[in-house]
């Protein structure tokens, strides 16, 4: 079992590494790898020769940050669809399920209709995160009753926000096509788009998906004791209330940190898991790193596809939700049966 | 000293009056355009000429409607014939341009309503007039437009089927006009509208005006080796290409839109880095937008000829979407900017 998941690790680790140099070494603007390799090296220190300028800014400032962001977004949400579908016992359940997304994407849609997300490139990210945790306050609030949580009223509460918050933002959609401009970016945004991603916006996506990570390993054990039953969990030592909201809370910080950077990107927090727990069986402390390097591993080259093979107006959300709703749909099929005993 | 004071104080006060002054001179702040803009904008607001022959009524007009597929970029088109029993006398458009080029020609008691983005200073040049004027609804308030009791509807191809069908089950008549996104279609839809609203001799002075007026402009540009290579880059990272507006502004002045040089048709999104590599001149982007901000600061882009130029210069959106004879006030107002630094 060991080395059949070092082997996978290994095999998800070439594949983020392959990912990374044609990434680095592709665009618009040919530059060669032999370059490529100059200038991560003297960007680094470690190499004191003469490199282009203009390419050096184009490796590091551009493709560099862009593959950064699409491996930490993919990441950040197949960790976080661990967490959801260990806690709910639902293969199902996703950051979506919770509301959190569409709270996210309440918060961006309201910072580019108002033109606040024009203003600093922090506008738009900060406001996805605050509108992800107050939908994280809000579910709990709802599901709360005498100190204690239900996880079906979470479920619940988590659908019916999420009814509320994309009628709110199809609301400020409309608002928007009076405004032709505003309303193609929200429309992007929405579509989950990597294009023009900066140094900012790694700098906000890694603060979000290490706390979130450490949090959530330290909650690991407990989670796979949580997936036995409450009451299990609870006669073996666990203190189900603050690992349950424990995990909650830093999967929403890195579904938020996500979001915030990337737009909506679907299905890779529901499917990466899947195919994980699969291949390598329900322990989670093994399942969160596994999960999150194919998550990552589906959005960096998702995002090749559309910058190297269809170039423009097309969106890694698009690839994602296409390549995996068909797939999950194939994974229901085979494993019905399977589905009972959650 | 006490007099010393008053003398600084006056000069002060002389020095603020005359840079207010000079900047309304040109119509707009900071921007020197070849042509007058507040002349050539009122020129293009009022045109009257003569008609060669009187109109008459029940008349049958056969014209082209052409439509650009935004999903094929190509332009299809097709010979219609439109029929109309009496001369209208109770106007309304249903978009901008068209109500611009209306205002222009129609006679304005004639003009019974407008819609909301006519009265819209940030998309309008008639905006304050039509705001005088009343009677403005929304676009899809098709109720309200048929309780005006109109004789004759100008709509455009992009208006919404619905409002089309509920004005046609209102048995209201009405004009669908077709694609106008260049100052040569633009003309085409003057000739036919002054035609259709009885109106030729206006129609036609309106053309002949743009024509001269263009001419105008061009003799005023400096001489240049090599014309300047212009990129609109839109909110969301979009620009425009061969069958945009922007592009019939950039030719008009003599300049190349970068967009359509790259092969661009109708809109394409493109990243920083793409914007590097095709290396414009001069970068345009919509006013209030604080683009030119995210531009300035990005460090991939800090190597681009116009960031190191400092030629990234922010357009109001009125003259970036101008669909009409105003679009000659949108390449008056570009070449002010583009060619006051590159002299």
């Amino acid at each position: 079992m060991i080395k059949k998941n070092l082997f996978i690790f290994s095999a998800l680790l070439a594949l983020i590494v392959a990912g990374g140099f044609i990434s680095l070494s592709s665009g618009s603007w040919p530059i060669s790898v032999s370059h490529v390799l100059l200038i991560v090296l003297s960007k680094l220190g470690l190499y004191a020769g003469a490199i282009n300028e203009v390419e050096a800014a184009i490796v590091w400032d551009g493709r560099l940050p862009r593959f950064l962001v699409a491996f930490l977004v993919g990441f950040s949400l197949g960790g976080a669809g661990t967490i959801m579908q260990g806690i709910f016992k639902n293969p199902m359940a996703s950051p979506g399920v919770m509301g959190i997304d569409s709270g996210a994407a309440l918060g961006a849609v309201l910072a580019i209709y108002t033109g606040l997300a024009s203003g600093t490139l922090l506008a738009l990210p900060c406001a996805a995160i605050i509108f992800s945790l107050l939908t994280l306050v809000m579910v709990f609030a709802i599901a709360t009753s005498g100190g204690r949580t239900s996880v079906s009223t979470l479920l619940l509460a988590g659908i019916a926000l999420n009814l509320v918050f994309g009628a709110l933002t199809s609301f400020v959609i409309t608002l928007s096509t009076r405004e032709f401009d505003v309303g193609r970016v929200i429309v992007n945004w929405l579509m989950g788009d990597l294009n023009n991603r900066s140094w900012e916006h790694v700098s906000i996506i890694v603060p979000t998906t290490l706390v979130a990570l450490m949090g959530t390993l330290f909650f690991a054990r407990d989670l796979n004791l949580l997936m036995l039953g409450e009451e299990s969990a609870a006669n073996l030592g666990v203190n189900i209330k603050r690992a349950r909201n424990g995990l909650l809370l830093f999967s929403s910080i890195e579904t938020g940190g996500a979001i915030a950077v990337s737009g909506v990107i679907g299905f890779v927090g529901l499917v990466a898991p899947h195919i994980m727990r699969s291949l390598m069986g329900p322990d989670n402390r093994t399942l969160i790193f596994s999960s999150g390097l194919l998550a990552a591993v589906f959005i960096i080259y998702a995002d090749l596809f559309v910058r190297l093979i269809v170039a423009v107006d097309f969106k890694v959300g698009i690839i994602t939700s296409m390549l995996g709703g068909p797939f999950f749909l194939y994974l229901i099929v085979k494993h019905r049966k399977q589905f009972e005993y959650m | 000293m006490r007099p010393y004071r008053i003398l600084s104080g006056i000069v002060l006060l002389c020095c603020l009056i005359a840079c207010t002054a000079s900047s309304y001179a040109g119509g707009v702040q900071g921007v020197v355009p070849p042509l007058d803009m507040e002349k050539l904008r009122h020129e293009l607001s009022l045109v009257r000429g003569t008609a060669k022959a009187k109109a008459t009524w029940p008349r049958e007009i056969r014209y082209v409607f052409k439509v650009y597929d935004f999903k094929t970029d190509t332009f299809r088109q097709e010979v219609k014939t439109f029929t109309l029993k009496k001369k209208p006398q109770r106007i309304i458009p249903h978009a901008v341009g068209v109500a611009e080029i209306l205002w222009a020609i129609c006679p304005r008691e004639r003009l019974i309503a407008f819609n909301d983005l006519s009265a819209d200073p940030d998309s309008s040049f008639i905006a304050d007039r039509v705001r005088e004027q009343g009677r403005i609804f929304k676009s899809k308030q098709t109720e309200l437009v048929i309780g005006y009791q109109p004789d004759l509807v100008f709509t455009v191809f992009y208006s919404s089927a619905d409002f089309k069908e509920k004005l046609k089950q209102a048995r209201i008549p009405s004009f669908d006009l077709g694609y106008f996104g260049t100052i040569e279609s633009i003309k085409e839809q003057i000739l036919l509208m002054g035609d259709i609203i009885g109106e030729q001799g206006n129609a036609s002075a309106l053309v002949r005006l743009i024509d001269r007026k263009i001419r105008e402009l061009r003799a005023k540009l400096p001489p240049r080796a090599h014309p300047l290579r212009v990129l609109y880059y839109d909110e969301g990272g979009y620009v425009p290409g061969t069958s945009s507006n922007f592009n019939s502004i950039c030719t008009i002045i003599g300049a190349v839109n970068v967009g359509a040089e790259q092969g661009v048709k109708s809109w394409s999104q493109i990243d920083y880095e793409t914007v590097l590599k095709w290396n414009p001149d001069v970068i345009i982007v919509p006013g209030r937008s604080k683009l030119k901000e995210l531009l300035l600061s990005n460090r991939m882009l800090s190597h681009a000829r116009a960031i190191k130029s400092g030629s990234v210069h922010e357009v109001p959106g009125v003259y970036l979407r101008a669909s009409s004879q105003y679009m000659l006030l949108s390449a008056d107002y570009l070449a002010g900017i583009i060619y006051r630094q590159h002299r």
